[in-house]
């Protein structure tokens, strides 16, 4: 039985509690939330030392419930028609290049938000030289919704399958895999130019076999880049952790990934959907930019 | 100017942590940035860093020691 009460080394953050307290204090002051705070993401010194943060729209409760996720379920406000310039605001004052937006699952709306994702990304673009990178859910898989968010343009859309196939009814129980790969799928087939990012976690009691099976689903979907990071359970209430994966698997992974042809991939155990993003982000135009 | 450093909220609903391990010792002077202590939290290992230039006065804790947010860990001298 592995001893999963120590963390590994590889799992060690560092914080400077001013810096946190700036992004937050600039959060707070703008009545936004960020899945950094939101989530307990481990990066947020790191994070907070270059001054930046992925924002969350449309509230703090989310309408699901996935058994990995930090982020309290529950009925959610009415969106909020200012968040969008209230969002730009902040990114302009923090000066980010890149601009991570993210959002609680909303199924209880009409297109599960697209619309204020779109209105978002056109803030931000109209009002700051930020590209942007939109996280969006599933959207129940409807069309017209992702539409929405495509013609918004945004350089990034991603959309994240989180696990292998098997464990979606233990870790997702209100998705569906097949779901996932096919949002993905469209994403890439209709949108304009955008890069079309999942990510996922390793660690939850999944086989090295099903990783390799969900890095070719995947990448069969057209998706460009491809993020995977250790499973860390919020509490003791949540699933738990089977195992923690080395790093060395995670460059085993990354190696996988990219001979299958991902423009970008950051693999490592602290890396998160938004990881590095703006970097992500430079090597796929980059690659992109090659084979053109 | 003395302060006293307490125990950070380093996640949300985070109410006390396990202080680890010290990084200093009393006397000692820092630059800010310099990684001061370790907690463990539910998902990583996490060291606080110095928030400006100090010279640690005294430890009020213990490794070991399950440390409430906002309880005291160590009193410092700063030049501000």
């Amino acid at each position: 039985m592995k001893d999963l009460t120590k963390k590994p080394d590889w799992l060690r953050v560092s914080y400077n509690m001013s810096e946190v307290r700036s992004v937050y204090d600039l959060a707070d002051r703008l009545e936004l939330n960020t899945v950094c705070r939101e989530s307990g993401c481990p990066n947020i010194g790191k994070c907070s030392k270059c001054g930046s943060a992925t924002f969350m729209i449309l509230g703090k409760r989310c309408t699901r419930n996935c058994r990995f996720c930090e982020v309290d379920p529950g009925v959610p406000a009415p969106p909020d028609p200012d968040e969008p310039r209230r969002l730009s605001e902040a990114v302009k004052t923090l000066g980010l290049s890149h601009a991570v937006v993210t959002s609680v699952t909303r199924d209880d709306l009409q297109g599960g938000g697209a619309s204020v994702f779109a209105d978002c990304v056109r803030a931000i673009k109209e009002t700051t030289g930020a590209t942007v990178e939109v996280l969006i859910p599933d959207l129940k898989g409807d069309e017209k919704a992702l539409d929405t968010v495509i013609a918004a343009n945004p350089e990034v859309i991603g959309h994240n399958v989180e696990t292998v196939r098997r464990l979606y009814p233990a870790a997702r129980p209100q998705a569906v895999y097949e779901r996932s790969l096919a949002v993905l799928k469209y994403l890439k087939e209709h949108s304009r130019g955008s890069f079309v990012k999942t990510a996922f976690m390793v660690g939850l009691g999944e086989t090295e076999e099903e990783v390799k099976e969900l890095i070719r689903d995947v990448r069969a979907t057209g998706c460009d880049l491809l993020t995977l990071g250790q499973y860390l359970a919020p509490t003791a209430e949540h699933l738990p952790v089977a195992e923690y994966v080395t790093p060395e698997k995670f460059e085993e992974y990354k190696d996988c990934a990219l001979s299958l042809g991902f423009l970008s991939v950051t693999a490592h155990p602290l890396a998160r959907s938004s990881y590095m993003a703006g970097d992500m982000l430079r090597e796929a135009v980059q690659k992109r930019n090659e084979t053109l | 100017m003395k302060i006293t450093v307490t125990m950070p909220e380093l996640k949300k609903g985070m109410t006390s942590a396990v202080l680890c391990r010290w990084n200093v010792e009393e006397g000692q002077q820092v630059k800010k940035g310099f990684e001061l202590f370790e907690t463990e939290t539910e998902k990583a290992v996490s060291a606080v860093e110095a928030e400006q230039d100090l010279t640690v006065l005294r430890l009020l804790a213990d490794e070991g020691d399950e440390v409430a947010v906002g309880a005291p860990l160590f009193e410092a001298e700063t030049a501000e």
